[in-house]
């Protein structure tokens, strides 16, 4: 062969190393989470956790499951990927137990994810088209609502098997709150202001109650038994509300109405049943009305200074209390770019400890 | 003397430049152009590229690797043959450009020096430009504002149709092609041309479907088939030239593509039911006059992009009219061998209108633009110093630049390019509903280029360069949200880096030409400054930039024969801003085999591309997986009378 030829061949082998020693430089860490973390263990009997749903950044399929260890405050991160070797999917919406299981609802994957309550091992999956929340009404029969629809599925937690549906006459049934043989369902759909009540032996919507706002998203109940119902779909421009009914007769006994473009979202009552806490969203910093907010359910005005403020380009996507101590656990997404942060307080907002958690935390779920 | 030698060498390059597309009629592949760094000759009809921008790094693609790529997209060219990351949605789905670390928002695309992203995204969906219709793909790196207008920080993308042949008879060509490929990939076209001595006229038609219903990998390690990838789409390109006399020409050019593209499910998706049809309307009128000292020119374009996307599973239904009204006048003029100028004025009106919402949003672009260009040192120093006035709606701004090369020898050649850079909100970014944020600032910089071009020419070629680059953005535009997403001016983002290209080219006993190829880049993209709290980017790269990328190509002309083998290799892309979450890096091989067929004085072309030859289960865009080993064969008969 020419001399030349073998040159070029030459070169080209020692240029393809060349390349190739760059490419091993690189940072593959391989798909997923860059530090997957490990494995948490079984828990032990008596002791607490609360899970984080980690819904990810939308479109992206990065949800994740953290969890902590409420006694050792251990934290544990991506449980299910390191349980189970797989991703939960894309938009993990809420996390629900029922009996010694956990119902994970992830919503842009059109599924519930199920996993033993200590292991984490996964034992099903049941197919919903954009589950939201899991209310349980027994061992054999617990509720499910559904973005985009006007049904509500009724599955049974130990077959995993879809029974039937409700029907409900208005979209987006969402937030759900089963009080005595009665389940208030929220549409939140901005052509409905009313709170529809299914009958859990029927199955069947049996009754319906006007509430002070457009676009109803979760019912809650305090000390007094009286019902609490946030609406609002401020995009839309369904300005946010907070009703109060009557339990027995579902008259409106109070209502607040937020200023235009405040928008509110996940609300959460502490264990006394006596303080309402809700997160203020600001998007694009129009508005201020950001951060955690606290208001008792005696008081006439809505508050109008948050109890946890959030910063400049900053909001809050997730709310827990924890029932046993009160705690007010918030969930920072940091834009859903990035890690988010949960950071606790003690009821009248001052920081206990704050850890990283997965990307976008928006729910949490505190298991006994 | 000097002029004299100077108006033949200048004549020379245009003829050849204009006789090119014949050229490659009758030509056998004796000479195999695998890339070449812009040379003297003109790699472009637009003087912007040609004449003022001699610092600035601009790779050129070869006719030869046009040919190779005829019946495939820009984007597919890109991601093999040039060291730019090009973020694929998947097979005949959205792609987009990412230059350097820059968003997709910052890479610019013009047709015939028209921009012709999309009004509202401010981005070009490069899968929608299909290689056949275009002569000129030149791609420049870095930021030239003062050139080609804000909004240009991390590069461009230029593509071109060739100046109107006119031929002193009537000559007419007429091709036919038809291309299958995998996944239920068919593909038809016709193309005529028709040239006299005043008058040329071309028309370029194809129409095309795929299933694209390749097999993958899902989530859960099942071999599954995609479901709702299919595509349909037809397009067509006319083009007429007039020359009234040996210094005017007027050309038109309408550009009409209609494409359905079903948009398949991502991994983590069970079933999508999600559809886009994109249809647009490119017109341009053209006006130049070729003086001694003095050429001048008018273009004017109108561009109307429809856009509907539909997914019935969350109710969405959504329809924009887009629409932008271009109009240039320029004049260049050379005072003599060592001072030119070029002075023009953008106007660039565009709107859009929301069917779903009812409303319309309008951004409006005023520019005077000059450029002079210094020669000097025995024609060894090209010296450019660029600058732009623009006024968008009621902002105003400078956008100065600064370019030069010097031949230090025959054989070498340095470099060297100061820009601002300067980006305004786009209308999307703007008026989104929901989610726009009308309180964005522009994002604006500095960016600074450097570099150097080996050019030895014996019997083997050799051409290596290598550029290094530094840019700093301010008010970096980044979108944020979960249920609602909303741009916000949050960091400072600081992008240096490194780029390479290296050709060796033997001949071996003037029958066979042996050519070797290997393209990297080195891209640090990383935020420097925020404002978001506690802020975990700090230091990290910015998402969807791959930190190596590169590709290599192999290969042989022997008589009418050309075989390539390309090989690709992008690095790990972090889809999270604080690197908390990235896909792996991915290679690809690529086969390219071409032959022509005399026939009568005809000719045949046989096409056959293998890509992803060893059959690597990849995804450029997270949980976007993309086709395994497929085929596409096509066949080209041109008549000529």
């Amino acid at each position: 062969m020419d001399r030349a030829v073998q040159q070029i061949l030459r070169y080209g082998v020692v240029a393809c190393l060349l390349l190739t020693a760059a490419c091993n430089k690189d940072r593959n860490t391989g798909a997923g989470p860059s530090n997957p973390g490990q494995a948490p263990p079984v828990t032990p009997v008596g002791e607490r956790n609360v899970y984080i749903a980690c819904e990810g950044s939308f479109g992206n399929g990065n949800a994740s499951l953290y969890m902590q260890n409420l006694a050792t405050l251990t934290l544990y991160e991506n449980v299910y990927l390191n349980v189970n070797g797989k991703s939960i999917g894309d938009v993990f919406q809420s996390i629900q137990r029922i009996d010694d299981r956990l119902f994970l609802c992830v919503n842009n994957s059109d599924k519930i994810l199920v996993v033993d309550a200590k292991t984490r091992n996964y034992e099903g999956t049941i197919s919903i088209p954009k589950p939201r929340y899991i209310l349980p009404i027994h061992s054999d029969k617990a509720y499910v609502s559904s973005l985009y629809s006007n049904k509500v599925y009724i599955i049974n937690p130990r077959t995993l098997q879809i029974l039937n549906t409700i029907e409900v006459p208005a979209k987006n049934p969402e937030g759900m709150m089963l009080r005595g043989s009665r389940v208030y369902i929220c549409p939140w759909d901005t052509a409905c202001n009313k709170v529809y009540v299914a009958d859990i032996v029927t199955d069947h919507i049996t009754d319906s109650f006007t509430v002070a706002g457009y676009a109803p998203q979760h019912a809650l109940v305090d000390k007094d038994g009286f019902i609490w119902v946030l609406s609002g779909n401020v995009e839309k421009k369904k300005w946010a509300a907070l009703t109060v009914l009557s339990p027995g007769t579902g008259d409106i006994v109070q209502s607040y109405q937020f200023k235009e473009l405040q928008d509110v979202i996940k609300p959460s009552m502490n264990k006394a049943g006596d303080m309402l806490y809700f997160i203020g969203v600001d998007y694009k910093g129009l508005t201020g009305y950001n951060g955690i907010f606290r208001m008792n359910v005696n008081d006439s005005k809505l508050p109008a200074t948050p109890l946890i403020p959030a910063q400049k380009f900053q909001y809050f996507w997730g709310l827990g209390i924890d029932p046993l101590t009160d705690d007010v656990y918030v969930g920072d997404p940091k834009g859903f770019m990035q890690k988010g942060v949960v950071s606790v307080y003690t009821s009248n907002g001052e920081q206990k400890r704050t850890f990283a958690v997965g990307i976008g935390p928006g729910y949490f779920y505190f298991d006994e | 003397m000097k002029k004299i030698v100077g108006i033949t060498a200048l004549l020379t390059a245009m003829l050849f430049s204009f006789a090119n597309a014949g050229a490659q009629v009758a030509d056998t592949l004796k000479e195999v152009k695998v890339k070449a760094r812009r040379a003297k000759v003109k790699v472009s009809n637009d003087e912007r590229l040609n004449t003022y921008s001699p610092g600035q790094t601009v790779v050129t693609i070869d006719s030869t690797i046009l040919e190779q790529y005829k019946f495939q997209t820009i984007a597919n060219l890109l991601a093999q043959q040039v060291p730019v990351f090009v973020k694929s949605y998947g097979l005949n789905n959205v792609a987009t450009l990412n230059f350097r670390g820059a968003s997709a928002a910052q890479s610019q695309v013009y047709w015939n020096g028209i921009p012709i992203q999309n009004a509202a995204l401010g981005v070009a969906d490069v899968s929608l430009l299909p290689v056949e219709l275009m002569n000129k793909v030149n791609v420049v790196y870095g930021s030239s504002s003062a050139l080609w207008g804000s909004g240009n920080v991390g590069g461009a993308l230029l593509i071109e149709n060739d100046v109107p042949a006119f031929s002193d008879s009537v000559h007419f060509t007429q091709s036919a092609s038809a291309v299958a490929g995998s996944f239920g990939h068919y593909r038809f076209g016709i193309k005529s041309a028709l040239s006299e001595e005043r008058f040329a006229f071309t028309v370029n038609l194809f129409g095309q479907s795929a299933r694209n219903n390749f097999h993958y990998t899902d989530a859960n390690d099942s071999s599954r088939r995609m479901t709702n990838a299919g595509l349909q789409s037809g397009v067509g390109l006319l083009q007429a030239a007039y020359k009234v006399n040996d210094r005017n020409t007027v050309t038109a050019r309408a550009w009409y593509q209609q494409y359905y593209r079903e948009i398949p499910p991502a991994l983590f998706e069970t079933v999508s039911l999600k559809n886009q049809r994109d249809e647009t309307i490119r017109l341009m009128l053209d006006w130049k006059r070729t003086g001694v000292k003095t050429n001048t020119y008018i273009k004017t374009a109108y561009i109307r992009d429809y856009v509907w996307y539909r997914d019935t599973t969350v109710l969405v239904d959504s329809r924009n009219f887009t629409n932008q009204v271009y109009a240039e006048a320029g004049i260049d003029h050379r005072f003599n061998e060592h001072h030119k100028l070029l002075v023009f004025t953008p106007v660039h009106l565009s709107w859009i209108d929301r069917v779903t919402q009812g409303d319309r949003y309008t951004q409006n672009r005023y520019a005077l633009a000059a450029s002079y260009l210094f020669t000097g040192i025995n024609e060894k120093l090209n010296l450019s110093v660029n600058g732009r006035g623009e006024v968008v709606n009621d902002l105003a701004f400078l956008l100065p630049g600064l370019n030069a090369s010097y031949d230090v020898s025959n054989w070498l050649q340095l470099r060297a390019n100061v820009q601002r850079s300067y980006r305004v909100p786009t209308l999307n970014e703007l008026y989104y509903s929901p989610g726009g944020n009308p309180n964005l600032k522009p994002e604006k910089g500095w960016n600074e280029d450097a570099g150097y071009t080996v050019n030895i020419r014996r019997r083997w070629i050799l051409q290596h360069s290598l550029s290094a680059y530094n840019r700093v953005i301010d008010d970096w535009i980044l979108w944020l949200g979960g249920a609602i997403w909303t741009p916000h001016n949050i960091a400072s983002v600081h992008s240096r880096g490194l780029e390479t290209e290296n050709k060796l080219q033997y001949k071996l006993k003037d029958v066979i030409t042996i050519h070797l190829g290997i393209n990297a880049t080195y891209t640090m993209a990383t935020t420097i400054a925020s404002y978001l709290p506690g802020d975990g980017s700090i230091g990290k790269q910015i998402p969807y930039t791959p930190l190596y990328n590169g590709q290599g190509n192999i290969g042989v002309s022997w008589k009418r024969l050309y075989a390539n083998y390309n090989h690709t290799y992008t690095g790990l892309r972090y889809i999270t801003t604080d690197e908390s979450f990235g896909i792996p890096s991915y290679t690809t091989g690529n086969l390219q085999l071409m032959y022509y067929i005399p026939v009568g004085g005809n000719r045949l072309q046989l096409t056959a591309q293998c890509n992803n030859l060893w059959n690597t289960q990849y995804q450029v865009v997270n949980a976007r997986p993309m086709p395994g080993i497929n085929w596409l064969v096509g066949l080209l008969f041109t008549f000529y009378k």
